[in-house]
């Protein structure tokens, strides 16, 4: 009967520090660096220095070092954090969308808010005296988008014009140029019928001669996911700092380095994205 | 008479001095003319060099960089007034504006035409305000000339008129006094002879000079180191040299010390033209350029120095503007090349060293051919050359070879370079590197035009090419064959193997045709599994027989895939021009219709078109326009045959079956209809449609009539593609509340031929509803015991073609036989179908048949028809 128990107790001990084997590792990799990705929409040298304050002001909040990755292009950052490479990314809306839809859903951290706005919204611009009126006076017109990556200045005016039945086998291809300030001007120089671009750009050629004719539904803003199988207490931790940024100095330091224009972030789901979404699936379907 | 002297002298005077106005004038007018002259061609030349650096920009819609290289040029270059570009509405797509102001300006405008339908001007304005003040220099300097010749002249007139009335007088009172101041006159003369001689040097010189004693201090200066220091002669005198001759150096505006006292110090010649920078008196500051040399007479000693400086301002002017110019050209991201009248390299910028791989060094003085790759056509050059010798601008696309033996696309615009009377000077080249556009746009071509999979001819490009054999046959009275392929079954193979396989399949049957038709014969993709033969300058419409012939026998070898033998045989329908239509649409319409009627004669063979396929096909295509929409209203309805028990003759069920009167077209036979659905897809709610009604009726007639009442539907084998098919059965059953085992499921072989694993498990799934399921049309097919094992049947029904013999064929009777006791022995119900006499009755009932339909009894019936049929059974027509 002792023997019995002797053996028992051995298994006992054994089993329990084969147990207590892999949890005695775990504080050490708790002591890691997060690393926060970036996609690359400045130069490396750039937004590194732009979201430096982010990673300190978080890191010392969250007691982890945080480490800034700028991917090196755009689809290779949905990559990275679509195959939890990175720990938190920031996001674009439409880079966020073809990751979901590539990956599948990441929990959202939170998302900016400029102005006082978390969403943006875009416009389809023609010459004021040009007799365009709505995006259904475009038949057959020529048309300039910003840059075919672009949220504002292609993928929803684009899918707008397309639900409206703008585009026909007559329609004369519409172009690329680029910038925004580009289509501006081609709208304005009269080389194209109407373009799609920022409101900021708007604003500044206004008084130039443009009239909106339509605006685009309002876009989610920018957003912060983390990787999937981040602890829910980290998440939890990390957004939580996020949301309250704004309200001490260091944090506000912090958001205006990335843009001046940040009020604060916000939460955020993926339901906030999901207009894009259907807008990206269905335009994907006209292919 | 003396009182008339002095007024005939001054009319004189004012005569001669209007004539040397009026000659002043002309002078003035020709030589201001000439300034601008020169400034416009300047001009002209700057804006040119603009609109063709913007042109590039602009024809890529780049309007930003356009308005940054004119903001950046006006910044950059001296003078500019204000660049404007300006579009047809005029909307100014680039504003530069000076921030000085300036009286007078001339202006160049250029129209900038960037694409067929899109331009823009450029209109460039300087200033030309120095002109004007070099212009009012010269004409103070004239008037002030012209007075002083004036007043000498009239002095001098003057004198004489004197001299006349006074002479004897004079020389009597002061001849003593005269011979005196003579003599001191005389070497008066003398002594100033040596200084008036060294003045007029000195004034008649163009550079300014200064000389000082030993001391450094003034000694002399002429009148333009009058102009340029702003001191005169009687204020510097004798001032130190520093002070008058106040320099800066150009680059650290640092004060520079006079290099008098090093030319003293030293004894040596100074030279400075670079960088110095004299400010005058009044604070005006000109680039100059010095030499300071000792004044040394026979001693050797230093008696001063001699500083000779002139203006270099207008000269740096020019330097820096050619150097903002050529960096500009420099740093532009298109090549630019300039070439001597004899095509020599003159220059060529970083941009082309990059992209061509040549230096500078090594191209310059060579001729562009250089980079000929001779594979451009010898017109484009011939063209080129005519344009450009013409004295107008040439735009193209070459293509080149860099250094490295790469070939590369250049966007060319070279345009000569012509001096204000239009003679050539040189030749601009402005090139751009396309090759990455140009691979861009050939792939799109090849992709718009070939199959991307087999890398055949598309739909679009076989189309074209047959529509070019038309015309070939037109004009040469020839047949053109279009054969129409459709691999058969190819769909299986996709659906049970996967897409891998068979794109593999399609890629190897591509190959196989293309190896069977002559080299100018055209194969082409026109998607899925259909492909098209193009066979041209045939004789008679036979001539296409042997092609097909190959080509099926050519199927007859096994395809080996992934180590998977499999056999590929192929349906062809063949039309030919002009008999069987004149233009490629209608051809390979009828092509189509006559490998439909291929697949109809059991597949792997060929037909030719016939009128009578054009009416199978508008037949197929009308039922199928009037099938969209006929169940929404109401065209579809249900019969139902009973089916009798064979020992006592009581409805023991019915069978459903689906009935279609469309208002067009009238009834149209379920054998008819009933394959177009299958192929449309739109069996799935016409089946759904016959069980949800056949089962709801048959739960009343089970209340009403009969608890063991069965109902019997057929369900088609596009049916078991339907996913959600297992569950509608099950909630239908549910809805009703009728048992499972009194739906009968008919399925006939062909559903089971497909051995798709998805059949297999609906089938189980059924059956575990408890609904029942037998094998329908059994004796038409295989007939194949090892299905009736493997699946999990109830039912047998035999085919009304072997029941319709067995009173007069043996051996339909004895096969019939065979099945009732086959079926049997596995525990099945045998149902007879197609019974139209008692005799075949009998018989039946004879060898053991347990169920039976037909005529004998009943045609199928609507609804109400049963009705009264089970309330009396006596109605059925036996009785």
């Amino acid at each position: 009967m002792k023997r019995i128990k002797s053996i028992a107790l051995q298994t006992l001990i054994l089993t329990s520090l084969l147990c207590l084997a892999p949890i005695s590792f775990k504080p050490a990799k708790a002591e890691d660096s997060l690393v926060i990705g970036i996609h690359p929409y400045l130069s490396q040298g750039e937004l590194t220095e732009r979201f430096t304050p982010l990673a300190k002001y978080v890191g010392n909040e969250i007691g982890r070092d945080i480490k800034i990755r700028v991917g090196s292009s755009y689809d290779e950052h949905i990559e990275y954090i679509g195959n939890n490479k990175i720990d938190i990314a920031y996001m674009g809306p439409a880079s966020y969308i073809n990751m979901t839809q590539q990956y599948g859903e990441k929990p959202v951290l939170a998302r900016l808010e400029i102005n006082g706005n978390p969403w943006f919204q875009g416009c389809i611009v023609a010459q004021k005296n040009s007799g365009i009126k709505t995006i259904q006076d475009l038949k057959n017109k020529r048309i300039a988008y910003g840059d075919p990556n672009s949220t504002m200045s292609f993928i929803v005016p684009h899918y707008m014009l397309m639900m409206a039945g703008v585009y026909t086998s007559n329609s004369p291809k519409y172009q690329f140029l680029g910038t925004h300030t580009n289509v501006a001007l081609g709208v304005l120089s009269g080389d194209f019928d109407a373009g799609a671009i920022k409101p900021e750009v708007f604003n500044q050629y206004e008084d130039k001669g443009l009239i909106k004719i339509a605006v685009t539904p309002k876009i989610s803003e920018h957003l912060f996911v983390t990787r999937s199988m981040l602890s829910p207490e980290l998440v939890d931790n990390i957004r939580h700092t996020l949301l309250s940024l704004h309200q001490s100095e260091e944090g506000r330091h912090a958001l205006q380095s990335i843009k001046k224009s940040i009020s604060r972030l916000v939460e955020a789901s993926h339901g906030d994205y999901e207009n894009l979404n259907t807008i990206i699936a269905e335009s994907r379907k006209f292919k | 008479m003396l009182a008339r002297r002095p007024s005939t002298i001054w009319i004189g005077f004012i005569i001669f001095m209007i004539a040397l106005l009026a000659a002043g004038y002309g002078i003035h007018n020709t030589h201001l003319q000439n300034e601008i002259d020169n400034f416009e061609e300047e001009l002209t030349a700057e804006a040119e060099l603009v609109s063709f650096i913007i042109h590039d920009q602009l024809q890529k819609h780049d309007y930003k960089s356009a308005e940054d290289f004119i903001l950046n040029f006006g910044e950059k270059t001296n003078d500019i007034v204000e660049i404007l570009l300006v579009s047809p509405n005029g909307f100014k797509l680039a504003h530069y504006l000076s921030k000085q102001t300036s009286e007078h300006v001339i202006s160049r405008t250029i129209n900038i035409r960037y694409s067929y339908d899109s331009s823009a001007t450029l209109e460039l304005s300087k200033k030309i305000d120095h002109i004007y003040r070099h212009d009012q220099l010269f004409i103070t300097q004239l008037f002030i000339g012209y007075i002083t010749i004036g007043v000498v002249l009239y002095y001098l007139a003057y004198s004489i008129a004197l001299f006349g009335k006074q002479k004897h007088a004079l020389v009597n009172e002061n001849r003593q006094r005269i011979e005196t101041e003579r003599q001191l006159e005389e070497t008066l003369n003398s002594l100033k002879e040596r200084e008036r001689n060294l003045n007029v040097t000195l004034n008649s010189i163009g550079d300014a000079v200064i000389t000082t004693d030993q001391n450094g201090h003034i000694a002399r200066m002429n009148p333009a180191a009058e102009y340029l220091t702003g001191w005169k002669v009687k204020q510097a005198m004798s001032e130190p040299l520093d002070r008058i001759f106040n320099i800066i150096n150009e680059i650290t505006l640092e004060p520079e010390d006079s290099p008098a006292r090093e030319v003293l110090a030293s004894g040596k010649l100074i030279k400075r033209d670079n960088d110095v920078i004299l400010i005058s008196k009044t604070g005006k500051k000109y680039n100059v350029a010095v030499s300071a040399a000792p004044i040394v007479e026979t001693s050797e000693e230093i008696l001063g120095v001699a500083l000779v400086f002139h203006d270099i301002t207008e000269q740096k002017r020019y330097q820096d503007k050619i150097r903002s110019l050529s960096q500009a050209v420099e740093q532009s991201p298109v090549s630019v090349m300039i070439t001597d009248m004899e095509g020599r390299i003159e220059y060529v910028n970083s941009t082309f060293e990059k992209v061509s791989g040549y230096s500078s060094y090594e191209v310059i003085g060579k001729n562009p051919k250089i980079l000929k790759s001779g594979q451009t056509s010898m017109k484009v050059y011939e063209d080129l050359w005519r344009t450009i010798k013409s004295g107008k601008a040439w735009k193209g696309e070459i293509l080149n070879r860099k250094k490295n033996g790469e070939l590369y696309w250049e966007s060319a615009n070279i345009a000569p370079v012509l001096n204000p009377s239009g003679q050539i000077l040189h030749y601009l080249a402005v090139r751009e590197d396309i090759t990455h556009r140009r691979q861009q746009e050939e792939q799109i071509l090849h992709q718009a035009h070939f199959d991307s999979l087999t890398d055949l001819p598309n739909r679009f490009l076989s189309l074209d090419r047959l529509s070019q054999l038309v015309r070939d046959g037109q004009r040469n009275n020839e047949l053109v064959a279009v054969l129409f392929l459709d691999l058969d079954d190819f769909k299986k193979i996709n659906d049970t193997l996967g897409h891998d396989i068979g794109d593999k399949l399609l890629i190897e049957a591509a190959s196989r045709l293309q190896k069977e038709v002559r080299d100018g014969d055209t194969v082409g993709r026109l998607g899925g599994d259909e492909f098209i033969v193009l066979l041209g300058g045939l004789s008679h419409a036979s001539d296409a027989r042997p092609v097909v012939e190959n080509l099926l026998n050519r199927f007859r070898d096994s395809f080996i895939i992934d180590n998977r033998e499999m056999i590929l045989t192929i349906s062809v329908g063949i039309s030919i021009y002009p008999n069987d239509g004149n233009d490629p649409s209608e051809l390979l319409r009828n092509a189509d219709s006559a490998m439909y009627h291929s697949k109809e004669q059991g597949r792997n063979t060929y037909s030719y078109f016939t009128d009578s396929m054009n009416h199978d096909v508008a037949r197929r295509l009308s039922i199928e326009e009037q099938m969209h929409g006929a169940l929404s209203r109401g065209e579809f309805y249900i019969n139902y045959q009973p089916k009798v028990s064979v020992a006592n003759r009581d409805i023991v069920g019915v069978e459903a079956l689906i009935r279609w009167n469309n208002p067009a077209l009238g009834d149209i036979s379920p054998n008819e209809f009933i394959p177009i659905a299958e192929q449309t897809g739109l069996i799935i709610p016409i089946g759904q449609y016959i069980l949800t009604e056949a089962i709801t009726m048959a739960a009343s007639w089970q209340t009403l009539y009969n608890d063991k009442f069965s109902i019997s539907i057929n369900l088609s084998p596009r049916q078991f593609r339907d996913p959600k098919l297992v569950s509608f059965i099950g909630e239908t059953l549910n809805k009703s509340g009728i048992k499972g085992e009194l739906l009968e499921l008919e399925i006939t072989e062909g559903v089971l031929m497909s051995a798709h694993s998805y059949i297999h498990d609906s089938l189980s799934a059924i059956n575990k509803l408890g609904v029942t399921i037998a094998m329908d049309d059994f004796g038409t097919g295989f007939s194949s015991l090892s299905y009736l094992r493997q699946y999990p049947f109830d039912a047998l029904k035999i085919d009304q073609s072997f029941v319709g013999d067995i009173t007069n064929d043996k051996a339909d009777r004895e096969l019939v036989n065979a099945a009732i006791v086959m079926a049997h022995s596995l525990g099945l119900t045998v149902v007879a179908e197609g019974v139209e006499t008692e005799e075949q009755l009998t018989l039946l009932a004879k060898m053991g048949c347990d169920v039976a339909q037909g005529f004998l009894f009943s045609q199928a019936v609507d609804a109400e028809t049963i009705v009264a049929l089970l309330t009396d059974k006596n109605k059925l027509a036996s009785r």
